[in-house]
């Protein structure tokens, strides 16, 4: 398969994740060599068959929608690069 | 204790000392301190050494040996994978990202060792994220092999399979998502084990690709990769992939008469091409579990073939899903300066935080799940993952067991392998049993070009105890696990 720059850009994009245009170039080639072994697997034949999500059969799991005491505010803040007061702080979102 | 005393102890040794009192944990764990000092600056098994948490934990360990209260692990030094959550412990997963990251609870698997009076020494090193086959992706430093300080020690669980392989600590957890148990306990020449998907939980291992992430144990020989698997496994409700009813007394069922079992030798695991001495040393393996008394018959996998393919879009797309998390909001590693707005700031953090092999999983996972391409990668490999299971199942209704090389070689050395592709195709032997949620175990089986070879076994889901019994059966009959690497000793 070929991938363009453009798209590289484009999951560079979806992935939130900044990058150089050297290494844009550099990802370009690594992708299109990775996705180049990949792609042996449009040779096999999947009809009729169903997709398997996890190895082992799951049911959903569901509990009692109980209140419990969570996370006292100063412990889930403790970690957070940016805060003010009891929020953790971000740049402008609009 | 003598360097020579050390090389042999193992968890069921130190066990006999502690409780008839020739030894105190806290003896015990001093010489593991100092083992550490002494070796790690050579291996860079350890991202963290915890040692004032250790000793005090040692005086508890001891207070409960004297007073009788002793678990199988109590007084054991250990150390974890550094992906594991631990409260009031930096947990970095060996990223940038998390350098400075504390939990502040502890994962399941550390929760129910500490209950147990288990001794963290501190936290091993790994590839970023746990991606990776060599230990080279720490953002911090490679870790390098204890046979030959050149090599690699395998990935990503390079830091526990060194540091059990060195003496650094009795035993170690990894986790195991493509073969990052079994490959570095290979290549470094000791025991590592992947419990069946589900047996042990995943509570607070930073998630990687989670159908596929399974934690187990990296120890010296089979019996003490048994008592460890015995401490971490069952139910756990925080965990909703956890599997009910694990009750396996995995010590007591421990057998070492195999006589009479079946083992499957699958021919698409022996490919042209492969190095000559791992080649050697597994047939000579299935020769020694002949004259135990197990019957061979050749079997056959054929999509083995898609297997490497379709872990390469289920593991990064899960991972890309996975990581979004970290947006150095929350916590993590933020980045500084004068940014637009709150997606400039994302997109700086994640370009300074993540390393190269990182951000290369994340893109290739978006890719893959994106529009117009879900059909043709990420479902067209879930497809693909049917047909490999259900292959599994039916090679398993005629064989107990199957036996395969760890790896297609022995370890390379540190920045041989540049190619992300040539990386990935390690794990070539290792990803089918992710991919079906096998247990699966690597064992020492000989030695090529003065390194490590190891042994893969596999069996179908919930048989854990099937595939110890067999490596045990084989490790008694051989010395393989005896041998340590000369540098040390």
């Amino acid at each position: 398969m070929g991938l363009s720059l453009d798209q590289v850009k484009k999951i560079a994009k979806l992935s939130r994740i900044k990058m150089t245009d050297e290494q844009l170039k550099n990802m370009r080639i690594e992708l299109e060599n990775i996705f180049n072994h990949i792609d042996v697997i449009q040779k096999a034949d999947t009809e009729k068959i169903e997709p398997t999500g996890h190895s082992v059969n799951l049911d959903s799991v569901f509990r009692n929608d109980v209140v419990e005491k969570s996370a006292p505010v100063k412990e889930a803040l403790k970690n957070a690069p940016k805060q003010e007061d009891d929020f953790f702080t971000v740049r402008k979102i609009i | 204790m003598s360097q020579d005393e050390l090389k042999n102890l193992t968890i069921h040794e130190a066990r006999k000392m502690l409780d008839s009192r020739k030894i105190s944990s806290k003896e015990l764990t001093n010489i593991f301190l100092e083992r550490i000092q002494k070796v790690d600056q050579s291996t860079n098994a350890y991202i963290t050494v915890t040692t004032e948490f250790a000793l005090q934990q040692a005086d508890i360990a001891d207070e409960k040996i004297r007073i009788g209260e002793q678990k199988p692990l109590t007084g054991i030094p250990m150390q974890l994978k550094d992906n594991m959550s631990t409260a009031g412990i930096k947990t970095t997963c060996a990223s940038k990202m998390l350098e400075n990251y504390i939990p502040s609870y502890n994962c399941t698997v550390a929760d129910r060792l500490f209950s147990e009076g288990a001794i963290l020494l501190g936290k091993g090193n790994l590839d970023e994220f746990a991606m990776g086959s060599s230990t080279e992706n720490s953002y911090y430093a490679s870790t390098a092999n204890p046979w030959d300080l050149k090599r690699v020690p395998g990935g990503s669980s390079g830091g526990p399979a060194a540091a059990v392989s060195a003496d650094e600590c009795l035993f170690s957890l990894g986790s195991d998502t493509g073969g990052s148990i079994r490959q570095p306990a290979a290549f470094c020449g000791v025991v590592g084990m992947k419990p069946t998907y589900g047996v042990v939980s995943r509570f607070g291992l930073i998630a990687f690709a989670s159908s596929l992430d399974q934690i187990g144990p990296i120890t010296k020989n089979v019996q003490d990769s048994a008592i460890v698997l015995n401490a971490i496994s069952g139910y756990d409700p925080k965990d909703s992939t956890s599997i009910k009813n694990v009750s396996q007394d995995y010590i007591s069922n421990l057998k070492s008469n195999i006589s009479g079992m079946k083992l499957g030798v699958p021919k698409e695991y022996f490919p042209d091409g492969m190095e000559e001495g791992v080649k050697k040393s597994v047939f000579q393996a299935i020769e020694q579990f002949k004259k135990l008394g197990v019957e061979i018959k050749e079997v056959s996998l054929p999509h083995t073939d898609y297997a490497l393919a379709v872990y390469y879009i289920i593991a990064p797309s899960e991972a890309a899903a996975n990581l979004a998390r970290y947006d150095g909001v929350k916590y993590g590693f933020s980045s500084k300066g004068d940014l637009e707005d709150i997606f400039d700031d994302i997109e700086t953090t994640r370009q300074g935080g993540f390393g190269d092999e990182v951000k290369r999983r994340i893109m290739i996972g978006t890719y893959a799940l994106s529009a117009g391409y879900y059909d043709a990668y990420y479902l067209k490999a879930q497809k693909i993952r049917t047909i490999i299971r259900e292959e599994f199942n039916e090679v398993f209704k005629n064989v107990d067991a199957l036996i395969t090389p760890t790896s297609p070689t022995v370890a390379f050395k540190l920045g041989e392998v540049i190619d992300p592709l040539q990386m990935y195709l390690n794990d070539v032997f290792t990803q089918p049993a992710n991919i079906a949620g096998l247990p699966s175990i690597s064992i020492p089986c000989g030695i090529s070009e003065g390194l490590p070879v190891g042994v893969q076994l596999m069996s179908s889901p919930m048989n854990d105890g099937v595939v110890l019994n067999l490596a045990n059966a084989f490790e008694q009959s051989t010395d393989w696990h005896d041998l340590k690497p000369e540098i040390f000793i």
